[in-house]
């Protein structure tokens, strides 16, 4: 059933239909406003391990998800993007706009000016930033996207995140009903598809798991850190004798744990507002208030209902949102739950991280 | 090699006295129980004066103790934190002097009351600002200025930072965000904002701006007048003391020196060999590396990361010029920053470029390989990127960078 999710020609075939794919980088990205354009918004992932050019344009300690989708781009296996938008989200982002921007070629290319605080003058000016978009997408492709096209994105998208949600409260049975790899296979899927088809298919699959049967109970685990577009490295915790019953990944629940008000009036205000206000990554924060006690109030709210045997943070040295943030939620978790740290690159050193995963599982016990 | 004698134009010299009023300034309000700040990257210090704030930069604070070889000891002391190693080496610096008091280089930073980030140079600013102000448990103010894109200002002028035009809601936005601050300091000091003595510090700062702007462009004149030893204080009146009378006063009495030195058409060598491109943030624990270079004849008329500090003011429009000089051109898009730099680089008259890759700092790294490639392709000259974290010399020692200097001088033959 998972795989029925997985079309690798399904892109090929948006593109036979007269389809044209944006890629794009960052939870913050507003989907909603590409999808009105009729385009198809695609997440990048970075599938490949193999770093054999991307070296030459950037040093070699960036994020591997920087690395992986920039080799890729330049390996052409984007060739089918029509364009990218990207998002001043952090260095990294800034940086790799410039970079793809002289070195794959597109049709188009857009940056997004992300304002961090969440107080009235950034609301503002990221509605501002929003309604230029939407004229930049209309001026480049010749159509025009009313507030009709923008509602109805905005409708398939909160059908979207809350299909989503539901299918992350199967993980939470007791026993769980589907594992934290499967999921996470789910929602990467998703990432390549029309957000319509994508809500028809899952909630199928919902309906169906709601009969299933539980899965073996085994140790429960909360997982949190860097964006994981591989599912490798779920099935590899999983496989030591835990279930990721939750994860608050930026391509997890940050994704779609929040929703677009429908009942503002005007919708391009409602999706400035709902992505200011989604669930912090470490970048955005209200003024006065630091995103690291914003994101560790949303990690313990979760933490409080799963009640979970313990906690894996996913790291990456050079992701620089996690360089920054990871020594004080380590020390402020383990204040709550058993903590493992788990700093990953690829290829994956598998058998290291089994070793220390199967040490952190015997020390629950 | 034959060694040439440097002839310093004496900048350094001024900096001392320059220096001690700036720590008298802060004892005294100190002293006062004035507000202490914290402040990252480039913020409008201007405020600072208007409103008599202790101002204090983590960034300085770090080259300070990397300039008095107690860096690496702080860098240990970050790792033992369970820090990893590519974050830049001003946070390892200012992280650990928090954390070992007692490893770090006396004087300390007073403790903060509150910590401001800005994230338009860089959004390591942003979690500095954050992590420190954790760790004392004070607040943090974010200064959310914007990123800058190509179709924000068209194009820009490397040294005087004048644009082709300036987006109306980007500019808009911006000048909000300072309004909003200044809301900010009244509620730290309990004291409204005072609009004359706003007026005034902007005057000192537009005048400011004018001497950098002029030295900048004397720099670059034939043969090159000064040393980059000359030009290491740069940053710290630029980014940190803009609007101080004392950061005007250091500025005025370098332009007597270098336009002096340039009347007399003299060089800061007799002999002028190369005339190189120097990008990226100093090795502050062995500045002597540039005397290397120019030792050997190899001058450096032009650097674009000291230029950050220049920025021409318009103090007739106080709020909008402010907002054009926060508005970093420090880092922006590529596109935009490669067209500035490449005009100048041609008006400089350019041999070749030594680029230094700051491990940890995606801004500064990040730009290097593309500057690179431009100055080879549209100038034909060649470049020598070198990876040196601006306060740990252990990833570079100097000898090993003065083996890559020696092999690109001779390949420039
Ligand atoms: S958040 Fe981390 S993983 Fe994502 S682009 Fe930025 S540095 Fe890379
Ligand atoms: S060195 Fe780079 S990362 Fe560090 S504060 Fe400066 S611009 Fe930011």
């Amino acid at each position: 059933m998972i795989e029925e999710f997985y079309d690798s020609g399904r892109i090929r075939e948006y593109i036979q239909r007269g389809k044209r794919i944006i890629g794009t980088f960052c939870s913050y990205t507003p989907e909603e406003i590409i999808h009105a354009a009729g385009l198809v918004p695609v997440r990048l992932f970075g599938e490949t391990v193999d770093i054999m050019n991307a070296y030459s344009y950037i040093p070699n300690w960036l994020c591997y998800y920087s690395k992986r989708t920039f080799e890729e781009g330049l390996i052409g296996n984007y060739d089918f993007l029509d364009g990218f938008v990207f998002l001043t989200s952090d260095d990294t982002n800034q940086l790799m706009y410039s970079i793809w921007k002289k070195n794959i070629k597109v049709e188009y290319s857009y940056m997004l000016q992300f304002p961090f605080s969440v107080d009235g003058t950034s609301k503002n000016f990221f509605t501002k930033v929003l309604e230029k978009f939407k004229r930049s997408l209309e001026d480049h492709y010749s159509v025009d996207i009313t507030d009709k096209d923008l509602k109805d994105s905005i409708e398939v998208y909160n059908r979207y995140r809350s299909l989503l949600k539901e299918l992350y409260k199967y993980r939470f049975y007791t026993p769980p009903k589907i594992s934290g790899s499967d999921v996470l296979k789910i929602n990467l899927a998703g990432y390549s598809m029309l957000k319509e088809e994508f809500n028809d298919k899952i909630e199928e699959y919902i309906n169906k798991l709601s009969d299933e049967e539980g899965l073996p109970d085994k140790p429960r685990l909360y997982v949190t850190g860097i964006p994981i577009y591989d599912p490798l490295v779920f099935e590899m915790i999983e496989s030591c004798g835990f279930t990721i019953v939750f994860d608050d990944l930026c391509n997890g629940s940050r994704n779609f744990d929040f929703e677009i008000n429908e009942t503002i009036s005007n919708p391009i205000e409602a999706i400035a507002e709902g992505y200011l206000l989604k669930p912090t990554c470490g970048t955005c924060s209200r003024q006065k208030s630091l995103a690291i006690d914003e994101r560790l109030s949303y990690i313990n709210e979760r933490l409080k209902t799963l009640n979970p045997d313990g906690i894996v943070i996913i790291g990456d040295k050079g992701c620089e949102l996690c360089a920054f943030s990871q020594v004080e939620l380590r020390k402020e978790l383990a204040k709550i739950k058993p903590v493992l740290y788990l700093e990953i690159d690829f290829p994956l050193a598998k058998e290291q991280h089994r070793t220390r995963i199967e040490a952190f599982l015997e020390s629950l016990s | 090699m034959q060694k040439q004698k440097i002839n310093l134009l004496g900048f350094g010299k001024l900096f001392g006295p320059t220096y001690k009023r700036h720590l008298e300034r802060q004892n005294e309000l100190l002293e006062k129980k004035r507000p202490c700040g914290w402040f990252f990257g480039y913020h409008p210090s201007e405020l600072n004066y208007v409103f008599d704030i202790v101002n204090i930069f983590p960034e300085q604070y770090s080259a300070y103790c990397a300039s008095r070889g107690d860096s690496p000891r702080m860098i240990d002391d970050y790792y033992s934190m369970g820090y990893g190693p590519f974050l830049c080496d001003y946070f390892k610096c200012s992280v650990a002097a928090i954390d070992k008091p007692e490893l770090a280089t006396k004087p300390l930073m007073p403790r903060p009351d509150f910590t401001v980030d800005h994230h338009s140079i860089c959004f390591g600013h942003r979690d500095m600002a954050e992590i420190h102000a954790r760790m004392y448990g004070v607040k943090r103010y974010s200064l959310a200025f914007p990123y800058i894109r190509k179709e924000d200002i068209g194009s820009f002028d490397d040294i005087t930072k004048i644009t082709e035009w300036m987006d109306k809601d980007l500019l808009e936005y911006t000048i909000q965000v300072l309004r909003d601050f200044v809301t900010f300091l009244e509620e730290v000091t309990g004291e409204d904002f005072d609009d004359d003595k706003f007026k005034s510090v902007m005057k000192v700062s537009e005048e400011t701006s004018r001497y950098f702007i002029e030295i900048f462009k004397l720099f670059m004149s034939k043969p090159t007048p000064g040393s980059q030893i000359d030009l290491a204080n740069y940053p710290f009146i630029g980014f940190f003391v803009h609007g101080s009378k004392y950061g005007l006063d250091y500025v005025k009495n370098c332009y007597e020196l270098i336009k002096e030195r340039v009347n007399k058409k003299e060089g800061v060598v007799p002999e002028e060999k190369f005339r190189l491109m120097t990008h990226g943030i100093m090795p502050w624990h062995t500045l002597s590396l540039y005397n290397y270079l120019e030792e050997s004849g190899a001058t450096f008329p032009l650097n674009p990361y000291a230029h950050c500090s220049a920025v021409l003011h318009d103090s007739t429009k106080p709020f909008e010029s402010l907002a054009r000089r926060v508005s970093t051109f420090c880092n922006v898009e590529h596109e935009l920053m490669l067209d500035a730099l490449i005009k100048k680089a041609k008006d400089a008259d350019l041999d070749g470029a030594i680029l230094f890759e700051n491990t940890g700092c995606r801004i500064v790294s990040g730009v290097m390989r593309p500057i690179k490639k431009a100055l080879y392709e549209e100038l034909g000259i060649p470049s020598l990127i070198v990876e040196a974290p601006q306060c740990d010399l252990r990833a570079m020692p100097p000898e090993r960078m003065k083996t890559q200097f020696d092999a690109f001088i001779e390949s420039l033959r």
